[in-house]
């Protein structure tokens, strides 16, 4: 078992480092990134945090392609090719082999937002050198923002791979999980709004209810956001770090529970 | 045989003649249609060069974790475009949309120190709301706690354009709480509180802003009001001069020229021409705005 799932995890990762479409999306992602000097120096009065909030919002556009891509593909290649039937043949867990497919993807994921990460970290380091901001830019900070942009990619990817268990096309999971990954940040906005004065006025209840419902199916992403704390060095709240990161987890492995059920019940024609 | 080779290579030749023309022609499109679309798209009105902005709420809904880029994106878009006023010293004649701008970048970003600054350089004296900037900046400093740049903006406005001295001083202590080692505030200070000397409290204030300032247009936009303050201030204190001399005020600027306390009455860089008010107090035609357009709330 534990054999399986490191063989299909190697696999995963070969099939991501071959693929010419994710190296050119990193490529993309690399030559923004070495543009940051460029758009921050039309700052007025902070160079860096324009350069920080620029190379974050590289690496978070950049970083959702390659997981849309990548997970996409994931389930959908083996599809096409019909290695899936093969697979199916053998006396492997069909759980194994999804898992460890998600297993590489996020070791790709995780190599390509530390590639980013490396160049946007040089990046800010030098421009901190040269224009001296007010506040300079917290480390621990930054990479804790990195590591959660990496965990609102687990949890897109795992969607993504979820839809794809289920839908026969490929287009209708990438479709649903730019949806849900863009409506994801605003699920927290949407519920304060509901709760609100203004919200119980102007709403009737079954709008409301759905608001509510829309909290807490979806993920909420802005929870993962730590990017005011990075870029302007507002404090972070422990607590809510350490809550963020469960509910990380808790919400990844529903998601991963579920694709294995879906997978298991799958049938191939 | 040989005819069918020939004939086939003529075909060839032919289709390859045709794509050759095909992209030749869309290339000559392409040029023809690019240079006469510069130009159009180039003499547009100033104001088309500031895009609409959505509501801020809807943008962030759109957006995912995009907002904050957004948020700089816009306050960067207003700077180019008053910057291209400046440099072609037109007025702006669209205030509502630049201050609506300005509204939907700092509610997307609440730390956009950019749009805060923006807003302080424009929105007081050359848009002529100082209200509508100073409600900018307390919302500035209200997430930008660390920040003395905002009370210090906060409390010039104040002083300097509501003549709310109290909220000026509950400002400038807040300045002296976040940066204690400031050797220019006691001397601004004083000025605010004892001296009264308006001119010479916004040439501080502006030396500041000057001192600071990194983008080209923006320190421009600035040097030149500083430069037509710097005249106010040369002329109030030949008025003063008069005054000590002849026991009264001059009644018109030329009578500072006639009696010799100055050579000629000086010129407004912003194009308008100097003046003394029924009160004697020295004031331009430009109302120090190019075009001399009053933005509503506060005069010169």
């Amino acid at each position: 078992m534990k054999r399986q799932l490191i063989a299909f995890v190697t696999l995963s990762i070969k099939g991501g480092i071959r693929d010419r479409v994710l190296a050119a999306i990193l490529v993309v992602g690399l030559l923004l990134l070495l543009t940051t000097p460029v758009v921050a120096v039309f700052s007025m009065r902070q160079v860096v945090a324009l350069a920080t909030s620029y190379s974050l919002s590289v690496i978070s556009l950049v970083g959702l392609i390659l997981t849309l891509f990548m997970a996409m593909s994931l389930l959908a290649r083996d599809l096409e090719q019909r290695s899936i039937y093969t697979v199916c043949s053998l006396p492997i867990s069909r759980s194994s082999y999804l898992v460890g497919k998600f297993l590489g993807f996020a070791v790709v994921i995780f190599f390509a937002l530390a590639i980013l990460g490396c160049f946007t970290a040089g990046a800010i380091f030098v421009l901190e050198r040269l224009y001296p901001p007010d506040r300079l830019i917290t480390w621990d900070a930054f990479l804790l923002g990195l590591w959660f942009q990496y965990w609102v990619f687990l949890i897109t990817g795992a969607i993504t791979i979820l839809f794809s268990t289920v839908a026969t096309s490929t287009f209708l999971p990438l479709a649903l999980s730019v949806g849900i990954y863009f409506g994801s940040y605003s699920t927290e906005a949407v519920r304060y709004f509901v709760q609100s004065a203004g919200g119980q006025e102007r709403l009737n209840p079954v709008v409301r209810l759905l608001g509510r419902l829309v909290y807490w199916i979806l993920p909420n992403f802005s929870a993962f956001d730590l990017k005011s704390q990075i870029i302007y060095g507002v404090a972070l709240d422990s607590k809510a770090v350490l809550l963020a990161q469960l509910y990380g987890i808790g919400y990844l492995g529903v998601l991963i529970v579920l694709a294995m059920i879906a997978f298991r019940r799958r049938e191939f024609l | 045989m040989v005819t069918g080779e020939r004939g086939l290579s003529i075909r060839f030749l032919v289709t390859r003649m045709k794509r050759i023309l095909l992209f030749l022609f869309f290339l000559i499109l392409l040029i023809g249609s690019q240079v006469p679309l510069t130009s159009v798209r180039s003499s547009r009105p100033p104001e088309a060069r500031l895009a609409f902005f959505p509501p801020a709420p809807v943008i962030k809904a759109m957006s995912g974790d995009q907002y904050q880029f957004l948020s700089h994106v816009i306050s960067l878009q207003c700077l180019f475009y008053f910057g291209t006023l400046v440099e072609e010293r037109q007025p702006v004649k669209d205030w509502n949309r630049l201050e609506r701008a300005l509204y939907t970048s700092t509610r997307l970003d609440p730390y956009n120190m950019d749009a805060y600054y923006f807003a302080q350089a424009v929105l007081t004296w050359d848009a002529r709301r100082p209200r509508q900037a100073i409600e900018l900046l307390e919302y500035g400093f209200s997430h930008r706690t660390w920040d003395w740049y905002l009370p210090f903006f906060l409390s010039f406005d104040y002083a300097f354009f509501l003549k709310d001295y109290a909220k000026a001083a509950e400002y400038m202590a807040k300045v002296a709480e976040l940066k204690p080692n400031v050797v220019w505030l006691p001397t601004l200070a004083a000025r605010y509180f004892y001296e009264g000397g308006e001119t010479a409290l916004a040439l501080a204030y502006l030396k500041e802003m000057i001192s600071t300032a990194r983008n080209g247009a923006m320190k421009k936009h600035l040097e030149i009001r500083a430069e037509a303050l710097e005249k106010i201030l040369q002329t109030e204190k030949a008025i003063q001069l008069y005054r000590e001399r002849f026991h009264k005020g001059p009644e018109k600027l030329e009578d500072l020229v006639s009696v010799g306390i100055i050579e000629r009455i000086p010129e407004d860089p912003y194009g308008g021409t100097f003046y003394l008010d029924k009160e004697g107090r020295v004031r331009t035609t430009s109302k120090l705005a190019f075009g001399g357009r009053s933005g509503g709330a506060h005069k010169n």
